[in-house]
């Protein structure tokens, strides 16, 4: 079985800042890691391949600027057997168009492909919709939020969370999937792994040029503005009372500002 | 004398055409059939962008709704409801939209709102945002522009939709109040489409797995001065309230939590929606840890506390009878 894990480098969002002055995102110190729903995603890729007797390999698949060649020797060092950079000027704030189809064509580079995972959502500002986009573009049906994933009689069975319920879907042909965090925890990279992951000729690098990608085929379907800001946080508020009131009062704002 | 009203019609819906013609508008999808509340809320608003369009509102009622729902649909600000049997599959909302060339089509952030309306962007060649909280009109250009949430609806994006259809998920919970004006008039209209059967999916038990403190949208965090028994109601109102349990450095020597689980910039540092601290003076490092949480509850029986200083919200008293009430309220 041919697995393709998209992962994506993204700004840590422990370390991305919100300026209220510039109402844009403070990204001076922000550090960038491999997006934590996709490190999910590649588990479950790593879990299959591992547990499948005929064998099998999975491939990552990164789209963005040279450093996310990180993300890509990464996802070598937790596992998969080797990885795609799609790189380039063009791609640097790319929309959500062109990484689809760079992904796209990606995958269609590294056919026969029998699955395509995803995280459920990019950190910082992600909106979940790429897998449904990737499988579109590949004439594929898509299944949202696995939480699992094992083989079955005749392909996949996926244990999905469907508006909070779990429910059993099966795959029989090739799919997307996009990936919530489950109970199968991400593996860490043991050092033996780091130190090959960046052996040469794991990851191939191409630009969007070498898989057809040109022109208009690069123009973007949105573009991102500024933020828009709530009020601004008022620190030290005090719910006096005694110990039941305060309790009162602390879920009716909770619930009022739909926390819990 | 005739006047000319071409420019006016223009104006009012894209050419001579009325809503039977069906072509450009703002649709609403209801893939499910559902006519809801969140769906109402999603006519509402594409009634607001339809006026300043200039077009018509349309809702597609999938799964054999029927015409009481279509008259509803209308009340809420629908020019024309359009029934369909059976749920859409990706292909049969192509084929559908592919002929009437909306300027917008937004579908409801369900499962299947949000398994279908991207693909169908994608499809569409139009320009798609998987999840919005709300909907706004670029006056110049008259472009849809998505309001995001992003970094755990610590605050919206903009996001410009540059492309024809703008396709939307949108998150109704987070979109004003549905209206009914019974003024209102329009049209319900049998499509005669049929569509296949929902996807018959086995009910299954999910996973039990313990939130983990870097993902968790509710974090619970222990400190020092909620004793072991206090602690120990901390643990159980993290799991009633389905959040992640956490603790600062004092938990962690007192043996409460494991370094997993430690809240400071020598151990993690977080960013969940809500952050509720019992017990937990704040440190400079453990308040720099948790920096990115939306909404900081503290409570703990020292005023001059820094923590104090920095929560939206203080509560000075006893951290484990406080945690006690609150998970009595809560009925656990």
């Amino acid at each position: 079985m041919r697995i393709v894990v998209c992962v994506k480098q993204v700004y840590d969002p422990a370390t991305v800042r919100i300026s209220r002055s510039r109402e844009e995102f403070d990204l001076r110190g922000a550090t960038r890691i491999t997006n934590p729903a996709d490190r999910y995603a590649l588990e479950a890729g790593l879990r299959l391949r591992d547990g499948d007797a005929l064998g099998g390999e999975v491939i990552a698949v990164t789209v963005g600027d040279a450093q996310a060649d990180d993300t890509a020797h990464e996802a070598i060092a937790m596992g998969a057997d080797h990885a795609m950079l799609v790189s380039g000027r063009e791609l640097a704030a790319a929309s959500g168009r062109t990484v689809t189809r760079a992904l796209a064509a990606a995958v269609e580079r590294l056919a026969p492909v029998d699955l395509v995972l995803t995280g459920y959502i990019g950190a910082v500002n992600g909106t979940g919709g790429l897998a449904g986009r990737l499988a579109a573009a590949l004439g594929w049906p898509v299944v949202l939020d696995a939480l699992q994933l094992a083989p079955a009689a005749d392909g996949l069975e996926a244990l999905v969370s469907y508006a909070g319920e779990g429910r059993l879907v099966s795959l029989s042909g090739p799919a997307v999937v996009s990936v919530r965090p489950g109970p199968e925890r991400p593996r860490y990279a043991h050092a033996a792994r780091i130190a090959n992951a960046w052996q040469p000729g794991l990851v191939e690098t191409c630009s969007p040029a070498d898989l057809g990608l040109e022109g208009d085929l690069l123009i973007g379907d949105t573009e991102a503005g500024g933020l828009v800001l709530g009020a601004e946080r008022t620190r030290g508020q005090v719910i006096g009372g005694g110990v039941e009131d305060a309790a009162g009062a602390v879920l009716e704002v909770l619930r009022s500002q739909r926390l819990i | 004398m005739g006047m000319d009203l071409s420019y006016l019609e223009a104006l009012m819906g894209g050419g001579s055409q009325g809503p039977e013609g069906g072509s450009g508008g703002v649709w609403v999808v209801s893939p499910e059939g559902a006519l809801d509340d969140g769906i109402l809320r999603l006519v509402g608003k594409a009634r607001v962008l339809a006026d300043s369009l200039g077009g018509y509102v349309y809702l597609l009622l999938a799964a054999g709704a029927g015409q009481d729902a279509g008259q509803t649909a209308i009340r809420a600000g629908a020019d024309r409801v359009v029934l369909a049997d059976g749920v859409p599959a990706l292909a049969d909302l192509v084929d559908f939209f592919s002929a009437r060339a909306p300027q917008a089509v937004l579908l409801p952030y369900t499962y299947l709102g949000r398994s279908l309306g991207p693909g169908l962007g994608q499809r569409l060649g139009g320009g798609v945002v998987g999840c919005a909280a709300d909907l706004a009109l670029d006056p110049s250009t008259q472009r849809v522009i998505a309001h995001v949430p992003v970094m755990d609806n610590a605050a919206r994006q903009n996001v410009i939709i540059l492309e024809q259809p703008a396709v939307v998920v949108v998150d109704t919970l987070a979109l004003p109040a549905a209206f009914s004006e019974p003024w209102r008039s329009g049209e319900v209209e049998e499509s005669g489409l049929t569509w296949g059967a929902a996807p018959a999916y086995l009910a299954a038990d999910l996973p039990a797995f313990p939130a983990r403190i870097a993902t968790a949208p509710l974090v619970v965090a222990a400190g020092r001065a909620l004793k072991d028994a206090g602690f120990e109601v901390a643990r159980r109102l993290a799991a009633r309230l389905g959040g992640a349990l956490a603790g600062d450095v004092s938990a962690l020597d007192a043996g409460w939590i494991d370094e997993e689980q430690l809240v400071d910039i020598t151990g993690q540092s977080i960013a969940p929606k809500l952050f509720l601290a019992l017990g937990i003076s704040g440190e400079t490092t453990h308040f720099m840890a948790i920096q990115g949480a939306g909404t900081i509850v503290a409570v703990q029986a020292d005023p001059t506390a820094p923590i104090a200083q920095v929560a939206d919200w203080n509560i000075f008293a006893d951290p484990a009878q406080f945690a006690q009430a609150l998970l009595d309220k809560l009925g656990a």
